[in-house]
């Protein structure tokens, strides 16, 4: 029983950020599109929390080699999708600036 | 090569063709000026002015044409049919003559203008592309005259045009009705509109409504016929007579309410179109005043008189003629420009005129003792010439 | 406060702050401090991630955090700008093999004693995962033009495409209900690899901004996908955020590229928008407040008059907005061409009744020479005296005529009615570079709403 209502629970929550992120997005300006599209990128490496679990936790070595490689890709898109961010928005201020 | 500038001798005419400030334009693309003692003196050009700039003075007249390879003039041969035709003689073949020309009222001259075998080029009929505004010299001045025309009937109206609150009273602004919203049209309406009057405008081509209310006058709507009435570069083609006789109909009511009228309403080449009868100007109120700049082509209003000014029933009716040379320094410099541009355009380079460019093979009037420019050609009865080989 | 509590807080803070992060995003004001929220919020979740007992290994997190250091930092500072989209992409691939990865040790790991619901999403997850790593890098490569950018079709490619997500759908579908076999499994990473390439294969090169966009959906799902998985809400939550806001990006995108969305997205499934040189050329369209808020950051702002302002008898409000800026300390000039309007002069009398001073007015050989260093060029209504077709094709009607060199400012705000041609009845190239933004309405309007932007 306590499983169904993780699971329900874990669905509401899934449901009520989904909402969120519409709402938040829906009138963005044109400006921001490009910095946008680059942050929500480096938002999504938020999947090196399980890498980090299955390296971390080092059940067998399958699990490790490919969470190792997986904690290197999500921390390739983490540095790279921060930084490109930031290079984009500093641009911006070189518009007007 | 050398351009020769010569006073105008155009009865009335205040202009001259170069101003000291284009000559280092000419001189630099490897010209050199020579220009009559006194040319530009009644523009406000003293000689020296001009020996400054780099340009040598001739004594007489006689000089200038004999030495000079290019002859700018405002009113050349044609659009300066009498005074004028004591040049024809001095022109010799081969020389190069720029200027208005008048070739479409003047046909005439154009031919006696072949048969001195020079190469003529007229500047009425520079076509009205965007490449060619700068040598524009039609609208310059056209310009010129819309500016002066309103300054006339601010002058001649016995009224303030602007309005004033004040404790003598309140003044009502004067009421102005501008006819033609071409070139001369738009600056007399800009004019008046800056001296404080209430400006209203008619165009009979639909196109110009816009352009009218963008200088800030109301439009003036007449429900007629207006399909195919646009000639282009601000010009109406010819209509009917009941097409005319309908809009004057119409047009007699909104004369009536306005205190000034200026007439800027022509057609190429033809006498201006009659807007305003006998009639309609005894509607008028006492004291109004039109102002025909069309009356060099015969006047908007049938009362016209060129050059003079007269009054019926106490409505003073002004034909202004060559406006652009009562304002002659600006004029000139407007103009000296535009025939700069347009001599450096066609001579500049190899020196010899490249027909395959549009704008120096439509302005182009007379060549090698021929008349050239198919539209006069028309005009006198001749058969179109096979296209010209480029040499 | 037990161990456990203190990560589910930190974790709580990361999940605010990737909120904060996308709101800041979303208004220019307070975009820079949207990077730093989120950058926060990553690195409170990789910590308190780290800090969990689950963790007993360090080892090999940090030489792979090392090196997936050492590849994204050059993937990030070495690029030109001109190069984010493809940079995106790489960027995203990297992030959903991350994602496919994890999902597949999973199911190696404890494939077996997972209950229906949770072979469920981690299917999912790996389906989405690594759709989206080879969709991304075809993605990038097409971008890079490692191959082509048009979009490449075959006959049938629908049936292939179906039928390659019919196996991997039958394929979780299976495993779903029976959890093994496990040889079962590649077939169904296989499918995914396959799909994602059939999937983005047939898109062109122009829509690809719009493509990464959704892949990021996919993406986001993937991730949120694994949080069901681990039972992990910071990875739910970041997952749907992103998962939404990549979806309604990739609809704003194609709206503002005036692209059908599901022409965009279905591309892969129906009819393919074949573009030509001329058809396929997109103006950028902005808004009177994104024109504000570039304003608002400029120090040097040439406006240049045309006959739109004349027509929509705007030169009040442009001489509000002018001085507007001034009082606010930016440098502002006129420039004035000379065939500017429809008549001599044209400008001089709108202007001089609005006010604008003399001195603020510059003629065209004084001002050309000052274009390259200034921040914004506006262009009110003015047309043909602003197109570099008069320098660069000789062919143009207006080829020779001096124009102003507009196209060499910083930015252009290009502020007209329509994309109707002005006098010359052509098109203007300055319309087409990626500096300039096009604001389409009334200019009086427009101007007015500039203002109110500005001061509100």
């Amino acid at each position: 029983m306590t499983g169904q209502v993780d699971i329900l629970t874990n669905l509401f929550i899934f449901v009520l950020a989904s909402f969120l992120g519409l709402e938040l997005i829906r009138h963005v300006s044109r400006l921001l599109h490009t910095p946008l599209m680059s942050l929500t990128n480096a938002i999504s490496a938020i999947a090196i929390v399980g890498s980090l679990l299955l390296t971390g936790a080092h059940h067998d070595d399958l699990s490790v080699a490919l969470g190792a490689v997986a904690v290197a890709a999500s921390t390739a898109n983490i540095v790279g999708g921060f930084l490109i961010t930031e290079r984009i928005l500093r641009m911006f201020r070189g518009r007007g600036r | 090569m050398i351009v020769g500038v010569v006073r105008e001798t155009f009865p009335g005419e205040r202009r001259v063709a170069l101003t000291p400030a284009v000559i280092p334009n000419l001189t630099r693309a490897g010209f050199r000026v020579v220009v009559e003692a006194g040319a530009g003196e009644a523009a406000g050009f003293d000689d020296a002015a001009y020996a400054e700039k780099g340009a040598e003075i001739a004594a007489g007249r006689d000089e200038v044409f004999g030495r000079a390879d290019v002859l700018v003039q405002v009113r050349g041969y044609g659009a300066n049919p009498e005074a004028g035709r004591a040049d024809l003689s001095r022109l010799r073949p081969g020389q190069v003559l720029i200027g208005f020309l008048d070739p479409i009222a003047n046909p005439e001259a154009a031919a006696e203008l072949a048969a001195r075998e020079v190469t003529a080029f007229a500047l009425e009929l520079l076509p009205r592309i965007t490449r060619a505004q700068p040598m524009d010299a039609l609208s310059s001045q056209a310009t010129v005259a819309g500016y002066k025309a309103a300054l006339l009937a601010a002058e001649a109206l016995p009224k303030l045009f602007p309005m004033l609150i004040t404790a003598a009273g309140t003044i009502t602004p004067a009421k102005v009705f501008v006819i033609g919203a071409g070139v001369a049209g738009l600056q007399a309406i800009a004019t008046a509109r800056r001296l404080g009057a209430v400006v209203s405008a008619y165009d009979v081509r639909p196109a110009a409504k816009e352009e009218a209310e963008s200088v800030g006058a109301r439009f003036i709507e007449l429900p007629l016929e207006t399909a195919g009435v646009e000639a282009g570069g601000g010009y109406a083609r010819p209509m009917d007579e009941e097409f005319y006789r309908r809009q004057r109909e119409l047009m007699g009511q909104v004369v009536a309410e306005h205190d000034a009228v200026i007439a800027t309403a022509m057609v190429l080449g033809r006498r201006a179109p009659v807007l305003v009868t006998a009639e309609m100007v005894r509607g008028m109120r006492p004291g109004s005043v039109i102002v025909d700049l069309a009356a060099e082509r015969g006047g908007n209003c049938e009362l016209t008189r060129p050059g003079e000014t007269v009054e019926v029933n106490r409505v003073k009716i002004i034909g202004a003629v060559n406006l652009p040379a009562t304002v002659p320094y600006d004029a000139s410099q407007m103009y000296a420009r535009n025939v700069t541009n347009f001599l450096l355009h066609v001579l500049g380079g190899s020196g010899k005129p490249d027909l395959s460019d549009e704008i120096t093979r439509e302005t182009l009037l007379v060549r090698s003792g021929e008349v050239v420019s198919p539209r006069v050609r028309q005009l006198l009865g001749l058969p179109p010439v096979p296209a010209p080989s480029a040499d | 406060m037990t161990g456990d509590q203190v990560v589910q807080v930190i974790y709580l803070l990361s999940a605010v702050l990737f909120i904060l992060a996308l709101k800041f995003m979303s208004e220019v004001r307070t975009a820079r401090w949207g990077n730093w929220a989120g950058a926060l919020g990553m690195l409170l979740a990789v910590g308190g991630t780290l800090l969990r007992p689950e963790i007993t290994d360090y080892r090999w997190i940090i030489v792979a955090v090392v090196i997936g250091s050492a590849v994204g930092a050059p993937m990030a500072l070495l690029m030109p700008m001109t190069a984010v989209p493809q940079r995106t992409a790489l960027s995203h691939a990297f992030g959903a093999l991350a994602a496919g990865l994890v999902g597949t040790a999973e199911f190696y790991l404890r494939g077996e004693t997972l209950d229906a619901f949770s072979m469920g999403v981690l299917c999912l997850e790996v389906l989405l995962g690594y759709l989206t790593f080879t969709g991304s890098l075809l993605a990038f490569a097409k971008l890079q033009e490692l191959i082509p950018t048009r979009p490449i079709v075959y006959p049938g490619r629908n049936y292939v495409s179906l039928s390659v997500l019919a196996v991997a759908v039958l394929t979780a579908a299976y495993l779903v209900v029976n959890r093994g076999p496990a040889g079962l499994f590649p077939v169904l990473v296989g499918s995914a690899l396959l799909f994602g390439i059939l999937l983005i294969l047939p898109i062109g090169g122009a829509d690809m901004p719009t493509v990464i966009a959704i892949l990021n959906a996919y993406a986001g799902l993937s991730s949120s996908f694994m949080g069901f998985l681990l039972d992990n809400r910071l990875l739910i939550i970041a997952g749907a955020l992103d998962g939404s806001s990549g979806l309604i990006l990739s609809i704003l995108m194609c709206k503002a590229m005036n692209r059908s969305f599901t022409n965009v997205l279905f591309g892969a499934f129906g009819q393919v928008a074949v573009e030509t040189a001329e058809k396929g050329r997109t103006v950028q369209a902005y808004t009177p407040q994104d024109a504000a808020a570039i304003l608002e950051t400029a120090r040097s702002v040439i406006i240049v008059t045309g006959y739109g302002m004349a027509a929509a008898q705007a030169q009040h409000a442009v001489k509000e907005l002018a001085d507007l800026l001034i009082s606010r300390g930016v440098d502002v000039k006129f420039a004035i061409h000379p065939v500017a309007g429809r008549m001599p002069g044209h400008m001089n009398v709108l202007l001089a009744e609005a006010g604008v001073p003399y001195d603020l007015l510059y003629e065209m050989d004084q001002i050309n020479p000052l274009f390259p260093e200034t921040d914004v060029a506006l262009v009110v209504g003015a047309n043909d005296v602003t197109n570099p077709a008069a320098r660069t094709k000789p062919d143009s009607p207006i080829y020779g005529m001096p124009i102003l060199d507009v196209d060499k400012a910083r930015t252009v705000i290009f502020i007209k009615r329509s994309l109707a041609p002005g006098f010359a009845g052509i098109d203007n190239e300055l319309f087409y570079l990626p500096k300039t933004m096009m604001v389409f309405g009334d200019a009086k309007k427009v101007v007015t709403e500039i203002i109110a932007a500005l001061k509100g």
